[in-house]
């Protein structure tokens, strides 16, 4: 007997506001740490916990509303998260070899 | 359609011309590419009268390309169009750097065609992340490194905070596609109910585009980026990564959430616009250097296309947008191919570089003087047919933000008189001496100076033009 037929579903056992309450701790975990982060690594990773923050709430709610349009939104983010994580730290080797410094806060030449 | 695939390959051709080091061929070719792709598209244009369907072509059901998405792209593809006319020869830029302006193009043309919120996101990301690597595409400097990176990091943040914008309001509402979110605002409009997941969402989505189109909270990266960036990134963000994201921008709030209007999203429209327009005009008096005096203004102008969302028409609104945005992209790619041909002089992007340009460059100077013209919105130029139609249709809906439109510009008038005021008032005794031009950025110049005039003297072809079309 599989699991469908048992009626049973996953937002029996945990309701899903705890699903968004994670998905939006992990937010507001990785938006702090972009403001207050000043390695040009960390920056990165925060910006992939967003990220993956918002793909938990999509497929929560994709599974709460029987809908699989979510679950389609979160195979592109993950593609588009791996591209920008490739042309990210592709500028940071850049940055790396005529700094020797991966720290955001040395850039600070253009003002006005 | 046709013009995204036309454009798409065209953009692989020229990678691989990169690879196989021909890139002597990639521009001829780039411009052929856009070539037939804008006539493609001005053909289905027209054809409106020959085949009596509409044409809305969908492709899987996330895009359809209707009359207002068709004059984007159009718009897109020809200044892309002209910023390649204009470039300098092909030994200072890639075939392969080339190929990404197209890819981003293609970003373009798909955020102004879309229905459906995944649409929306592949488009301002193909839109981006070729930016990105263009941005830092003089790896040796420090000063576009340091732009690379911030232009990345912020835009990869604003697009996290959109994106959770649409999970909310896809929690919010349960539809993804523009059709759906019509239909669920529509409802929560009329019963007077939306729920915080759909208004806090329309508020994360609201930043996000904010961030992007740069204006007043959020526009903070724009000077650094522009001014650390190669010339050609520069010129690629501050006209085509603008009007398209503004393409999006309209859609998205003017078809999804127009329903929500009042007490969501239009207040927080309104006041960004308003801080934009004072703000962004009176930090641009105070800058010394071309690139951060146009980010500056870019701001300003942004803030005058925000004004725009407010009128009570959809297909007026996006008209006015779209004529606002044409002069706006004249002026600014007038200004662009001159600073780029004071560049290759070997002059920097400081406005003391333009002092003495009207003693021996007579075509250039009065090219400048007509953009700054368009840009401050003196009537003939383009630029007042477009603050005219924008600040008439806001006014009957919010005439506070009218004054404030006009505050803005009187002081926006002393922004762009520095220009005059090096190019044509200051008496220098040793005068820039004739600058060599290349037939390309004469023709770029004189088609946009060409474009500001025409349609400022003639207003009433173009609103022939709005009957056909809408």
């Amino acid at each position: 007997m599989s699991l469908l037929e048992t009626g049973f579903h996953i937002f029996d056992k945990v309701g899903i506001s705890n699903y968004l309450f994670l998905s939006v701790l992990l937010f507001c975990i990785g938006l702090f740490g972009v403001l207050y982060r000043r390695n040009a690594i960390i920056l990165l990773m925060c910006i992939e916990l967003m990220l993956n923050a918002v793909n938990l709430m999509f497929v929560s709610f994709s599974s709460y509303l029987g809908d699989s349009n979510g679950q389609l939104f979160v195979f592109f983010i993950m593609v588009v998260a791996a591209a920008e994580a490739a042309v990210g730290l592709a500028i940071l080797v850049s940055i790396y070899r005529n700094t020797r410094n991966t720290d955001v806060s040395f850039l600070d030449n253009l003002k006005g | 359609m046709i013009a995204l695939i036309i454009i798409f390959v065209g953009a692989l051709l020229c990678l691989y011309l990169g690879i196989k080091k021909q890139e002597s061929f990639s521009i001829p070719i780039a411009l052929f590419t856009l070539a037939a792709a804008m006539s493609v598209t001005v053909i289905q244009l027209l054809s409106k009268e020959v085949w009596p369907v509409e044409i809305k072509m969908r492709a899987g059901g996330m895009m359809l390309f209707d009359f207002s998405s068709q004059l984007f792209s159009l718009l897109l593809m020809l200044s892309l169009f002209l910023i390649l006319l204009s470039l300098k020869p092909v030994k200072t830029m890639g075939a392969d750097l080339l190929g990404l302006l197209m890819f981003s193009l293609c970003g373009g043309i798909l955020l102004s065609g879309f229905t459906h919120l995944v649409m929306m996101f592949l488009g301002i990301e193909i839109l981006s992340i070729p930016l990105y690597v263009l941005a830092g595409a003089n790896k040796k400097y420090a000063s576009s490194n340091e732009a690379a990176i911030k232009y990345f990091l912020m835009g990869a943040f604003s697009t996290a905070i959109l994106l959770m914008g649409c999970a909310f309001i896809y929690g919010g509402t349960g539809s993804l596609d523009l059709e759906g979110l019509n239909k669920a605002s529509y409802m929560m409009g009329h019963m007077n109910l939306a729920t915080p997941l759909v208004f806090s969402g329309v508020l994360l989505i609201l930043v996000g585009l904010l961030f992007k189109v740069a204006a007043i909270p959020f526009h903070f990266w724009s000077p650094d980026v522009y001014e650390g960036s190669p010339n050609r990134a520069t010129v690629f963000m501050a006209t085509i990564v603008k009007a398209a994201a503004f393409a999006g921008f309209i859609r998205l709030f003017a078809v999804g959430f127009g329903e929500l209007k009042e007490p969501v999203w239009m207040n927080a429209v309104i006041v960004s616009s308003a801080i934009s327009i004072i703000l962004g005009n009176a930090a641009a008096s105070m800058q010394t250097n071309a690139k951060r005096l146009l980010a500056y203004s870019g701001i300003a102008q942004t803030g005058y296309m925000l004004i725009a969302f407010v009128g009570v028409d959809f297909s007026d609104n996006v008209w006015n947008l779209l004529i606002y945005l044409t002069g706006y992209i004249s002026a600014t790619l007038v200004v662009f191919t001159i600073i780029d041909i004071l560049d290759s002089e070997g002059k920097t992007s400081d406005l003391k570089a333009f002092e003495g340009l009207g003693v021996n460059n007579k075509g250039l100077t009065f090219a400048l003087i007509v953009a700054m013209f368009s840009m401050i919105g003196i009537p003939l130029t383009i630029g007042f047919v477009g603050k005219y139609a924008i600040l008439t249709a806001a006014f009957y809906v919010k005439p506070w933000l009218v004054v404030a439109a006009l505050v803005g510009s009187a002081i926006g008038i002393g922004v762009y008189f520095n220009f005059f005021k090096y190019a044509v008032m200051s008496r220098t005794d040793n005068p820039l001496p004739k600058l060599n031009t290349t037939a390309g950025q004469k023709i770029t110049i004189a088609f946009c100076t060409l474009v500001i005039l025409l349609i400022g003297a003639m207003p009433m072809v173009i609103a022939n033009f709005k009957e056909l079309f809408f």
